[in-house]
């Protein structure tokens, strides 16, 4: 079986906004609007059809051994050079074996797909085994027409072979036509194009049918046997006519990708024909075409090996990795279609010295430097002496590859002094993985993104063009690897150990699995015993946790001791430090049920569920914290439940138990506080041993623990900085649950205590919660009970909770406005007449109206009739806004400061006091 | 603290922003030396963010309360300045003191169309 | 077994012309001028100088090839004068040719010149080298700037000490504004106007994050030294002779750029040279015995973990030393005394015999409003390249007698 072995694609990141083009020239060429649409694919500066290709094959080349490869054909209408091969440079940059055949494949937009017929033809006939075939354009287009919003910039590859094949090559039928719909002599510049009416009447509608009829007739088959035809038309409304010349339906026939890149010339075949072949099951049928003085048209069957392939970027990963500029100047700047004056600064010599380039050839265009056989070290470049200052061996270094390996800055600049078209220059220290680094170029990036550690990838790019002579040269150049970035800005937990208790089945497990699959070691705790607490002493369900987690590369360690004993408290952290050294992360999951109502509630009963809910977190929970404080560092979770919060029939055990731990919390969060240890609680909503029989089957189902776990991970993680907090989740809801403290009411006084009658009659008014806050801990409830009430009608609305415990009520605002004459600066007032009226809420609070006349200031205590405007504050907010504590914006944006009337004149106020201290 | 001065925007935000004015710089000489094709820099302004909200400046000011208000675009750097709460950057630009001391407000906007107003030349009569 | 230059060679004589933009001189012009107030001061006559080293660095954009430009500008009467560069590292290079000549007993009295005359080239700044740095090089190096590769320092200097960029802007600033307070009391330096901290702060970035302060302009110039044995000196006439204590010289291996190691936040060079260069001097306390210095501020921040390469603010605690004012003027270890490169200016061949100038002339009290306290020993820290790859000079200078 002769046919694909792998593919892959390349679109540059940069996509221009074709509205942009219609912005700026639409006044000269208002047509072009019709074909405005979405974005066209732009190289980078630094981008040319050859580094397209090398890109597209390094993307087809994942996961393929290109040792292999014995045949390289690189097809363009857009070499950058006539003459020196093209493909013998793609070969030279993914370091290909010498005994290789190359060839370059041009002359019209069809040269892709005809080199893939010669690659086939290549391989069928024996000649040769692997043959990777890439085809890139950048094509060159005059501003204001048609065709720089049809044209994209864009390359695919393919490899060719027997073994492994992913799509079977069925067969394939050319014809032959000089049809010249657009040309491009030999020393010109941009196309030169013919009628498009012509050209789709006699030239597309006809020649398409023609091959690709000619290619059913020839394998027998008919268009109903084929999933897709992918064939470029830059007439979008073509496509109707050609389906029906074929016998296709319009959902046969693959997009032409206008919206999203663009034609991309010669490659442009094989990019559609990858983007259908990743979408594309084994069994289907696929026909490619390209058109171009003639036609290629060819068909592939998938195979199951199309499931086999490694992950690769291809068409999809490429149009999704993008960023779309507006600046249509900066694809004219880049495209040289105008020539910006670069300063004499930017004179300077340009000749590359052939016999270096052929001497350093592996170095310059492959990144090929050297691991020294005596020492170990990868080095950039490779030299005579190991660069080892403890080694210093003479020639002992073997070639050694970095263009594929990930690399992370070390040191960077953004340098505004470096001749550039696209400031500031970007470039800095690489360091490889693995070993090696280079001061590097980077481009495709922005400064903004760029920070020490970032994760980087190497790209062959343009060095630079000498235009005096005509010669481009290359280099390797680092961006950003931004699915790496993606994937290291996840939360994970490497380097931190957790202990999870129960965490044999259930919700403790998935925590555990959940955990060790970002990196944390765990300590896997259980019992192994039955619901109710009996039996146990089994290794099994801890020990299959822990074989599930190494399973999946990560690392845990059994315990079987029992949570509810001091003993074996402490036996379950020590095995934490004694295997890995420490603990980051404790998670109190293990419980145990023994439901009865009240009065047939046994003492053993009452005692079995509080020793192991409770008691068996204080004693693990106990040396946990101890080495927790030394470090500086702790993740505590409790887990309480519904019961405990609020209460369930039957569970009077349970429900202290509970509510206990909730209680455990509030105080471990405050001694935990200076340690950057918090704590928290989870009531779950989720199946597992605790709940089996409880729930009906097909609600059980719905009650997966992974609804529950991402929420604790979250509180496990160092970025979680909520600590003595109470959260309700499963089944994909999520809620915090607190306690809400009412303002209460003061009765009596110091020598009158109130009488019962007195309660009674301020029942309501004891109860009630409006206005009620969250309090951080004893200290600051006491206080709050304490504290002079607010009149009702003036309570402001419940507040976010308040940090380090608060009292109620502000000092008074009344020395600001007192104070408000002498910081008023008459000079700025000239021609202002305004009265604005401040309504300040809260016990330090009043009402004050501030009038500017005539250049002079009063303020004047009450409520003015019809003032400019009207601005309202809490007392604190006032105090805090006056004193520059509080900045105005957020007031004002949160709410806190509200403002009625002509807002726009309070402008004055800045301009005629002086600014707050 | 600014306001917002457009139409649609009913509400006021605030930021903060302060400047400090230098003539005659003694930057002119180091500019127009380091920064060859700039001489003649002699009005030195520093931008200071004195509140808590990053702050983009345009590259331009208007004098007011003078003769008839003079807009200046021609300011150095060219492309805005940003400021981080705290942050205090300069802007230079090519100023005959004696049409600078015919004004006595000096007027800088934001990129969203807030601006800031400020006194200037106070000792002059 | 070598015993070091200590005390084997003295200075008896050194000229500096006015460094800026020196439209109305060449090169050739510029020679004479500073070579013209060597003499007078050495009291000797030209024909007693029987060798010369002449250190030019972009030879290419200013005077050309060879010593020839030296011998037959200064119409030297068919001696040997040997052309050396090493980067910005130049002046003392050619110091080091002169030292070592009379050193060796090969010579009685020599001249070290420096020169660079960089303004003839129409525009601002140093010249892109282009292919003309090395085939190789043009083929793979990162089209990098000095500020840009300098700015680098910064960034690790800050991961590597936990230092924000707010405390070391504040730092590099205090830097810059001691420099210009001391060049506004040189009257040959370029730059002679006093600048705010704050006003330096503010100023524009260049590379992040290096403002306009951070970074030296270009400027012309020409500075020399003639050098003899101290017997001779003494022949002379000569009373507080001035001697070298230390002379070294450190290269990069390729260690910085291509191995694992370097943490991007110091100069490897410079840590070892100046080691070598107290050993030699015979000083155990930099700290302590060096009484002022010149260092190569090309930008500020290399002046900044200079001062930890040279051993004399600890390893990350440089700024504290800066912000208390220890390198200023009336602080314990005045540095860039003369206005430094920033001030003073940046011809590349003559920086490192400036340097020395100014240490001269405070040895001997000379150095008018500028003038120090009774100093014991001057070092001067002249570096060419990049922090990845440099050549480091120091010498160390003082009274034979001391």
């Amino acid at each position: 079986m002769v046919g694909i072995t792998s593919y892959g694609a390349y679109i540059p990141r940069m996509r221009l906004d074709r509205m942009s083009i219609f912005q700026a020239m639409g006044w000269f060429a208002p047509a072009i609007m019709v074909v405005a649409q979405g974005e066209r694919s732009m190289c980078y500066w630094d981008e040319d059809s050859l580094t397209m290709g090398v890109s597209a094959a390094q993307d087809c080349l994942k996961g393929m051994d290109k040792s292999k490869l014995d045949g390289a054909y690189f097809a363009s209408t857009t070499f950058p050079y006539a003459d020196r091969q093209n493909a013998g440079i793609i070969k030279a940059a993914l370091n290909l074996k010498d005994n290789i055949t190359s060839a370059d494949f041009t002359g019209s937009i069809r040269a892709g797909a005809s080199a893939v017929l010669a690659g086939i033809n290549a391989v069928a006939s024996g000649e040769r085994s692997n043959v990777l075939v890439a085809a890139a354009d950048k094509r060159e287009t005059r501003p204001a027409y048609f065709y720089e919003m049809w044209y994209g910039d864009g390359a695919g590859a393919l490899t060719l072979g027997k073994d492994n094949v992913v799509a079977e090559y069925l067969g394939s039928h050319t014809v032959t036509h000089d049809f010249v719909d657009h040309y491009r002599g030999g020393l010109n510049r941009f196309d030169y194009v013919w009628e498009e009416r012509w050209a789709r009447d006699e030239g597309y509608s006809k020649i398409y049918p023609e091959a690709i009829n000619g290619l059913l007739k020839k394998l027998n088959l008919s268009a109903k046997d084929v999933s897709k035809f992918a064939f470029p038309c830059i007439f979008k409304a073509e496509y109707k006519g050609i389906a029906k010349s074929i016998g296709a339906k319009p959902e046969q026939i693959v997009d032409n990708k206008h919206e999203v890149c663009g034609e991309c010339g010669t490659a442009h075949s094989l990019i559609m024909f990858i983007s259908a072949l990743e979408d594309a099951k084994p069994g289907d049928i696929i026909v490619m075409a390209a058109f171009g003085q003639g036609c290629d048209a060819m068909a592939f069957k998938v195979t199951e090996e199309i499931l086999k392939l490694a992950p690769r970027d291809g068409f999809a990963g490429c149009i999704a990795s993008k960023k779309v500029i507006d600046n249509y100047n900066k694809f004219l700047v880049w495209r040289q279609l105008i020539t910006p004056e670069m300063g004499i600064r930017a004179e300077a010599p340009t000749q590359t010295a052939m016999s270096t380039l052929w001497r350093k050839n592996k170095m310059i265009l492959g990144l090929v430097g050297g691991k020294c056989t005596k020492c170990g070290t990868p080095q950039f470049p490779k030299q005579d002496i190991c660069v080892n200052p403890d080694c210093g061996a003479h020639q002992s270094q073997e070639d050694y590859e970095f263009s594929s390996r990930t690399s992370y800055i070390k040191t960077f600049t953004g340098d505004l002094l470096s001749v550039s078209v696209d400031p500031p220059n970007k470039y800095g220290l690489i360091q490889f993985e693995g070993g090696g680094r280079y001061m590097c170029d980077f481009t495709d990036c922005d400064h903004e993104e760029l920070k020490v550690g970032l994760p980087m990838k190497m790209m062959f790019r343009r060095r630079y063009v000498d235009k005096e002579r005509g010669f481009t040269n290359y280099f390797w150049k680092a961006t950003p690897d931004r699915p790496k970035m993606a994937e290291l800005a996840k939360v994970r937990f490497d380097g931190r150990v957790a202990v999870i208790t129960g965490a044999g089945g259930g919700l403790g497990r998935i925590y555990a699995l959940e955990l060790a699959k970002r990196g944390c070691k765990v300590v896997v705790n259980d019992l192994g015993g039955s619901r109710d607490g009996s039996g146990g002493g089994d290794a099994t369900p801890a020990q299959k946790v822990v074989d599930e987690i190494k399973a999946l590369g990560g690392e845990a360690v059994a315990n079987y001791d029992n949570v509810a004993t001091q003993q074996g408290g402490e036996n379950i952290i020590k095995t934490a430090l004694d295997t890995y050294g420490t603990v980051d992360i404790l998670i109190n999951n293990a419980g145990i049920l023994r439901d009865k109502s009240f009065l047939k509630m046994e003492p053993e009963n009452w005692k079995a569920v509080l020793d192991v809910h409770l008691n068996g977190a204080y004693f693990v929970t106990k040396p946990a914290f101890e080495i927790m404080r030394e470090k500086g560092f702790g993740r505590i979770i409790m887990t309480s439940s519904a019961a405990g919060l609020y209460g369930n029939f039957g569970q009077t055990n349970y429900s202290a138990a509970k509510m206990a731990l909730v209680g455990l919390m509030n105080t471990l969060k405050l001694e935990g506080n200076k340690y950057n240890i918090k704590v928290n609680t989870l009531a779950p909503i989720a199946a597992s041993r605790l709940t089996e029989d409880i729930m009906p089957p097909d609600i059980f189902a719905k009650m997966k623990p992974e609804f529950v776990s991402p929420l604790v991970l979250y509180l496990a993680s160092e970025d979680c900085k909520a600590t003595g907090h109470i959260y309700n989740a499963g089944m994909g809801y999520y809620n915090r649950a607190a306690f809400i403290t009412g303002p209460g009411i003061q009765l009596g006084d110091p020598a009158n205590p109130p009488s019962i009658e007195d309660i009674a009659d301020n029942w309501a008014d004891i109860n009630d919660l409006d206005g009620g806050k969250e309090l951080n801990d004893a200290t600051a409830a006491l206080m709050d009970l304490a504290t002079p009430k607010v009149p009702k009608e003036d309570k402001p609305k419940a507040q976010a909770p308040a940090a380090g415990g608060g009292g109620g009520g502000g000092a008074s605002v009344a020395p600001i406005f007192d104070a408000m004459p002498a910081h008023f600066k008459p000079d700025a007032a000239a021609g202002v007449d305004v009265v604005f009226q401040y309504n300040i809420s809260g016990s330090g609070g009043g009402d004050w109206f501030v009038a500017i006349k005539d250049s002079a200031c009063t303020v004047t205590k009450g409520q003015h009739e019809k003032p400019t405007a009207t601005l309202q504050l809490s007392d604190e907010d006032c105090m805090a806004m006056f004193t520059g504590k509080l900045n105005p914006m957020t007031a004002f944006t949160s709410g806190k400061l509200v403002i009625k009337g002509d807002v726009m004149k309070t402008q004055i106020i800045e301009k005629v006091f002086e600014p707050p201290k | 603290m600014g306001f917002c001065s457009k139409a649609p925007c009913n509400r006021a935000l605030f930021t903060m922003l302060g400047i400090t004015i230098f003539m005659n710089t003694s930057m002119e000489e180091v500019i127009a030396f380091k920064c060859c094709a700039l001489p003649d820099q002699n009005l030195e302004i520093h931008l200071h963010n004195t509140g808590k909200e990053a702050l983009s400046i345009k590259s331009r000011f208007v004098l007011d309360d003078g003769p008839k208000p003079l807009t200046i675009t021609a300011v150095y750097p060219p492309t805005g300045i940003k400021l981080a709460p705290g942050q205090t950057a300069a802007i230079y630009t090519s100023m005959d003191e004696r049409v600078w001391e015919q004004y006595r407000s000096i007027r800088f906007e934001e990129q969203g169309g807030i601006f800031h107003s400020f006194a200037i030349n106070t000792n002059k009569g | 077994m070598a015993t070091g230059i200590r005390d084997k060679v003295a200075i008896i004589g050194m000229g500096c012309t006015r460094f800026g933009e020196r439209w109305d001189v060449g090169g050739e012009e510029l020679l004479v001028e500073a070579f013209e107030e060597a003499i007078a001061d050495a009291g000797i006559e030209k024909k007693d100088i029987q060798a010369a080293w002449f250190g030019t660095c972009l030879e290419e954009i200013n005077v050309g090839k060879s010593g020839l430009p030296l011998s037959t500008s200064l119409r030297l009467p068919n001696i040997p004068v040997t052309r050396t560069e090493n980067y910005c590292a130049t002046g003392t290079e050619a110091f080091r040719g002169a030292v070592y000549a009379v050193a060796s007993g090969a010579y009685d009295i020599c001249l070290a010149q420096g020169l660079e005359k960089l303004k003839d080239t129409g525009y601002g700044g140093l010249p892109n080298p282009g292919s003309n740095g090395g085939t190789l090089p043009w083929q793979w190096w990162p089209n990098l700037t000095a500020p840009g590769s300098f700015a680098q320092l910064a960034s690790a200097y800050g991961a590597k000490y936990k230092r924000s960029d707010a405390q070391i802007k504040d730092a590099m600033s205090h830097i810059s504004a001691k420099s210009h307070v001391n060049g506004a009391k040189n009257p040959k330096a370029h730059l002679r106007k006093v600048v705010s901290k704050d006003q330096i702060k503010a100023s524009p970035i260049i590379a992040h994050p290096l403002g306009l302060f951070d970074c030296c302009g270009v400027s012309d110039g020409s500075a020399c030294a003639i050098v003899t044995t101290p017997e001779i000196a003494k022949k002379l006439g000569k009373k507080d002779i001035i001697s070298v204590k230390a002379l070294q010289l450190a290269l990069s291996s390729g260690s910085e750029m291509a191995f694992d190691d370097w943490d991007g936040d110091h100069f490897v060079t410079t840590s070892i040279c100046s080691k070598r260069a107290y050993a030699e001097a015979g000083i155990t306390n930099p700290r302590e015995e060096i009484s002022m210095m010149e260092v190569h501020d090309c930008f500020s921040i290399t002046e900044l973990v200079t001062y930890e390469d040279l051993h004399i603010s600890p390893r990350g605690k440089a700024i504290d030393d800066i912000l208390s004012g220890f390198y200023d003027a009336d602080g314990g270890l005045p540095c860039q005394i003369d206005g430094g490169l920033k001030c003073f200016g940046h011809p590349i061949g003559a920086s490192g015999l400036r340097m020395l100038y100014e240490m001269y002339l405070q040895l001997q009290g000379k150095a008018g409003e500028r003038q120090l306290k009774d100093p014991k020993l001057g070092l001067t820290h002249n570096l060419g390249g990049f922090p990845f790859m440099n050549v480091c000079a120091i010498s160390i200078v003082g009274k034979l007698d001391a």
